[in-house]
């Protein structure tokens, strides 16, 4: 068991086979060995990590996701295509489930498995905002991240000049 | 032609060099010199450069006390500029000058409440801001500005009304850069350019990442859409893309995306019913070393066949790998034999129905590579 000390300083233990899908506790877990002391994840929230080993806990067999990762070179690794296809690949049922939650939590997921370098998840919830954005006009895109218009009214006429074309 | 030049060399030149080029030229009546330092600072002041516009006006301003001219624009500009430079005091009193000498003048109104209300004077600020909306014209330019500020101003002062605070959930300025860009990516052409329009930190972002325009994608269909497809969440918003009616991009936002995307342009597609004009095309072709790997041009694209040639001839010399040009009826002999000589690392030439390319010619073609 490895434990992981939280933000608020709460201790959450976890198998070690689950949470070594994130790269981070990865290569501390490589550098220190086996260690008793909780380890400090200070930029990840209680309730994140919990959703976040959920995700990792549902995902523990699949070690085909991290070699998949790994196997990719650098230039096809680069090419958003590739990393489509790879979601499209992996994503299930849970995926989608899991990604059920507010602009907010999906945010702090992202930001959690960014630092934690979990690349599934963060394909995941990279989408998933993808997909909120997608399809939305400007308006939409605004009232569902709660954006204010900054824009002077002389940009805005510009912009809006510019876009046209791809408003309906 | 021969104005342009000297302007952009003005623009991005140090000002002394201009100076030196003036003491060569004959004595330029007063007037004239002023206006002329005045349209070097404006210029270099749009090309962001404030150092040198303030040079430039502090010539025009000099220049114009020396000859006992008082022009309310030299001073709405200096402080325009200081205040770019955050010297707030000395912009502060320069835009007080230009009021005091056109007291109708908004842009001075204007520069002045921003210092004030930027160095935590807001009270003064709104002051100024109602004496400018009194004695300026309604129609000018920086009244609305004034208003804007006004209203801001009054509701910063207000102490019954919170300031809106900053959405915790917009993902441009919730998320660091690079996690932003990794969403922005998944969108297509079209999505960006309304991105473009939602707050000015989107604009900021998508116009200063040419990563994103690397796949220019015009079309409907795109990988984004086609995941969407599979996915039972999220039919429902793929039906509500499917009522949009959907037009092709004016040419000026298919130039943009070339100019952007110069280097980082990996794919060209043409997709069906878009033409793209010559200018487009220069733009697209003024990219000195492109990295372009795959080209489509869809059966119906508008294209002339000269341009087409032209294209092969300026990306084959890359690593292009893949060439669709399915039913291109105006692909002939010609296209093929400049693939043929200069596509060495091709994996994959679709050219089924372009019924003006013969057997015989792609074997005389390609013959020593079959």
């Amino acid at each position: 068991m490895i434990k992981l000390m939280t933000a608020e300083g709460a201790v959450i233990s976890v198998e070690r086979d689950i949470i070594e899908q994130s790269g981070t506790i990865r290569n501390i877990l490589s550098d220190v060995g086996s260690t008793d002391k909780p380890i400090p994840v200070p930029n990840v929230s209680g309730p994140i990590l919990s959703k976040i080993i959920e995700y990792c806990r549902h995902h523990r067999n699949e070690p085909s996701r991290r070699q998949a990762k790994e196997s990719h070179g650098p230039e096809e690794s680069d090419s958003s295509d590739a990393v489509i296809q790879r979601a499209i690949e992996q994503m299930d049922e849970f995926d989608h489930q899991f990604c059920r939650v507010d602009q907010g939590t999906l945010f702090d997921i992202m930001l959690a498995a960014n630092f934690l370098d979990i690349q599934p998840l963060l394909d995941l919830a990279g989408y998933t905002v993808a997909n909120m954005v997608k399809g939305k006009s400007v308006e939409e895109i605004r009232s569902t991240f709660n954006i204010k218009n900054d824009f002077t009214p002389e940009e805005e006429e510009e912009v809006l000049r510019e876009n046209a074309w791809c408003e309906n | 032609m021969f104005i342009a030049g000297r302007k952009r060399k003005a623009a991005t030149g140090s000002p002394s060099q201009a100076l030196g080029s003036r003491s060569a030229q004959p004595t330029l009546a007063s007037g004239v010199e002023i206006d002329r330092w005045y349209v070097l600072g404006r210029e270099n002041f749009r090309e962001r450069q404030y150092r040198n516009a303030l040079d430039y006006y502090n010539r025009a301003v000099a220049l114009a006390a020396n000859e006992g001219v008082r022009d309310a624009k030299l001073y709405e500009a200096r402080a325009h500029t200081l205040y770019k430079l955050r010297e707030f005091t000395r912009a502060l009193s320069d835009a007080k000058e230009a009021v005091r000498i056109n007291s109708s003048s908004s842009s001075g109104y204007m520069c002045m409440a921003s210092i004030l209300a930027d160095t935590g004077r807001p009270e003064e600020a709104l002051v100024v801001v109602e004496q400018g909306l009194r004695l300026t014209d309604t129609q000018a330019s920086a009244y609305k500005n004034l208003q804007l500020l006004g209203s801001s101003l009054s509701l910063r002062l207000d102490p019954t009304r919170q300031p809106a605070a900053e959405s915790d959930i917009d993902p441009v300025s919730r998320l660091p850069v690079d996690l932003a860009i990794m969403i922005l990516r998944l969108l297509d052409t079209r999505m960006l350019s309304i991105c473009r329009n939602v707050s000015a930190r989107w604009l900021r972002l998508v116009d200063s990442t040419p990563v994103l325009w690397s796949n220019p994608c015009y079309l409907i269909e795109n990988p984004v859409r086609t995941l969407a497809r599979q996915l039972p969440a999220y039919s429902k918003a793929e039906k509500r893309m499917q009522q949009r009616h959907y037009r092709a991009p004016p040419d000026a936002v298919i130039r943009r995306v070339f100019e952007k995307s110069q280097k980082s342009l990996i794919t060209v597609t043409v997709p069906d019913g878009l033409s793209v004009s010559a200018k487009a095309l220069e733009a697209l072709l003024a990219c000195p070393r492109p990295h372009v790997a795959s080209i489509a041009f869809s059966k119906t694209s508008a294209l002339r066949s000269e341009s087409i040639y032209r294209i092969l001839n300026w990306c084959l010399p890359a690593m292009v790998t893949d060439i669709r040009l399915p039913y291109c009826v105006q692909v002939g002999g010609v296209e093929i034999d400049i693939i043929a000589k200069l596509g060495h690392k091709l994996r994959a030439l679709d050219i089924s129905g372009c019924i003006r390319v013969s057997a015989k010619h792609l074997f005389v073609a390609f013959g020593s590579v079959l």
